[in-house]
């Protein structure tokens, strides 16, 4: 077996081992859910869509955030910042393993189980909502959607990756990860469908890499966006991935180069 | 040569904060950093199958050394080889040849079996199945943790995390063991274990071994080569038996004697532990008159000479470069 698939394999065991801490994450973040659908059901009866969203499209882009957004993350992760500020990677550099691709694969095998517990409670979540949520047989929408969503995770680790990487500078992320936290849920589209926004904002939005981590795949599966708008994302994203990955590469590159090793 | 180094420098730049009125804005504007030579222009040459065994205070730059040679760290300038390669290169042939063990930092999966974590060595290294059993199960009988494999490390006293580290550093059979204070924390079984277990490794494999410790005992089982760093640089290079004939040789005089004043007492030599016993330290040349003057003023029941130990030895080069 490969060494990067055993190390899916660990994450998922060593991710499984907190089993409770996954359940009480999930039910967390789920709960804005909840709020979703009583929220939009009050706003949709006064209305009957806004841009080209109407409740079900609503409900179900809200569903699929709270399914998505943990494997999507695009903010700092603190483990990269601690094995840089503590010496953690110390047992790696040593290694004839790469770093970044180890970290790919932490990901995905922290990320199966969480998705496992998202799968079964999303599942009672459209099982109790199942007129009022878009489902498509459209095999191409659901191509689409499954191309949009490995790109976004690509793309949102090289995010989080480069963004991590600023620990070799600095003593102190918190600022950085601060700023994150306010401005991610906006550009990504975590609070709202990045069409609601006014259009002067959205032109700007389209062309940043954030939108790409959660709004873009969701509203290719939902068919909001017409075929010009999908070919311009997918072009888009596709000049952010292959960037940030240059980017995230060199920013490793140079600091190796300053990393001090501290405390072994 | 295993290892080569040429003219080798390596200079951090560690912050300064200021303090006073104003200190937090001055510190965030204008941050001031001052330069720290870790290692100062050494060269040294280590072949197949030495055990070499770096000492010096705190500070001298023995973990810098390490590091530098073992690829996490970039020199400032000089000329390093490993098994042929620029160890920061991080050159995959060279990365499978060698083995980084730092006693303080785990280098398997906390939360799960060390077997899980050796699983994933055997694939990073390329370990046939063969010889991955093999070998894990000699080391693991060498170090008496065959029971132990299937418990989370998380779970392990230290002693057994140490030894479960060290087959995970030793399964892809490395050319080269960089060991940084393998044996902090451990109580003395577990020391003398580790210890032995190095040197019975050294013999199977002629694996060459660079230790840092702070505990002597671990350099003198474990090396034939010692190497003083002091200030980054060396202070001294060669044998065991070399370093004691290079600093003139002491003796311990324990002294037990009919309770007195006596003027010998007052030697800065001397100890005096009680009214009848005192111990002295002198040197070798300095012994027979020191005893001749003790045995001409006291009446004496016993006096016991021993050589000086390898860490006496060490204590008395540390305080010469302190002062």
């Amino acid at each position: 077996m490969s060494a990067y698939l055993i190390i899916i394999r660990n994450a998922v065991a060593e991710s499984a081992s907190y089993r409770l801490n996954q359940i009480v994450s999930f039910l967390t973040i789920s709960l804005p859910l909840v709020f979703a659908v009583f929220l939009w059901k009050t706003v949709f009866n006064q209305v009957d869509e806004i841009t080209n969203f109407d409740l079900p499209s609503t409900l179900t882009y809200y569903l699929l955030v709270v399914l998505l957004q943990d494997i999507l993350y695009s903010g700092v992760k603190w483990e990269i910042v601690d094995d840089i500020h503590s010496g953690g990677l110390t047992k790696w550099l040593t290694k004839p393993i790469s770093y970044l691709w180890m970290q790919v694969s932490v990901r995905i095998g922290t990320n199966i189980p969480y998705f496992l517990v998202a799968f079964i409670l999303g599942s009672v979540f459209v099982f109790l909502n199942l007129n009022r949520l878009v489902w498509t047989t459209e095999p191409i929408r659901w191509l689409m959607f499954l191309a949009a969503i490995i790109m976004a995770f690509f793309l949102a680790f090289f995010l989080s990756f480069g963004f991590s990487l600023v620990a070799f500078w600095t003593q102190d992320t918190s600022g950085i990860e601060f700023a994150i936290s306010i401005f991610l849920p906006l550009l990504s589209g975590q609070i709202l469908p990045i069409t609601f926004f006014p259009k002067e904002f959205q032109a700007i939005l389209v062309y940043l890499p954030w939108r790409y981590t959660l709004d873009f795949p969701i509203q290719v599966y939902l068919g909001t966006l017409s075929s010009v708008q999908i070919g311009t994302g997918f072009t888009v994203e596709f000049l952010w991935l292959v960037a940030l990955y240059f980017i995230a590469k060199t920013l490793w590159k140079n600091g190796l180069n300053i990393y001090q090793a501290v405390g072994g | 040569m295993t290892i080569s180094v040429q003219n080798l420098t390596k200079i951090y730049k560690r912050r300064l904060l200021t303090q006073g009125q104003y200190s937090i804005l001055k510190n965030f504007l204008k941050p001031t950093y001052e330069k720290v030579q870790a290692l100062c222009n050494i060269s040294l040459t280590i072949g197949q199958g030495e055990m070499v065994g770096l000492i010096g205070p705190n500070g001298a730059g023995k973990s810098t050394l390490i590091k530098i040679l073992s690829g996490i760290l970039v020199p400032t300038s000089g000329d390093v080889r490993v098994l042929e390669h620029i160890p920061w290169a991080h050159n995959k042939t060279c990365q499978s040849q060698i083995s980084l063990i730092i006693g303080q930092k785990t280098q398997l999966w906390w939360d799960l079996p060390a077997l899980d974590s050796y699983e994933l060595l055997k694939a990073v290294y390329h370990i046939a199945a063969n010889d991955f059993d093999k070998r894990l199960a000699r080391l693991s009988e060498m170090l008496n943790v065959t029971d132990l494999l299937n418990v989370p490390i998380r779970e392990l006293s230290l002693g057994e995390r140490i030894k479960t580290e060290l087959i995970g550093g030793l399964l892809h059979n490395p050319k080269i063991i960089f060991l940084d204070e393998p044996t902090i924390g451990l109580d003395l079984s577990a020391q003398y274990q580790i210890r032995s277990f190095l040197r019975e490794y050294n013999s199977l494999t002629n694996a060459s071994i660079i230790l840092t410790s702070h505990y002597v005992r671990d350099i003198e089982s474990v090396c034939d080569r010692i190497v003083v760093l002091h200030k980054g640089q060396f202070y001294y290079d060669g044998t065991q038996d070399a370093l004691s004939e290079k600093f003139i040789p002491y003796k311990k005089l324990m002294i037990h004697h009919q309770p007195g004043e006596y003027s010998w007492r007052l030697d800065p030599s001397v100890v005096n532990t009680s009214p009848d016993q005192a111990s002295a330290y002198l040197p070798v040349d300095q012994v027979d008159d020191f005893i001749a003057l003790v045995v001409s003023q006291s009446p004496i029941y016993e006096v016991v000479v021993e050589d000086e130990t390898l860490e006496d030895l060490i204590r008395r080069i540390y305080n010469r470069l302190s002062k």
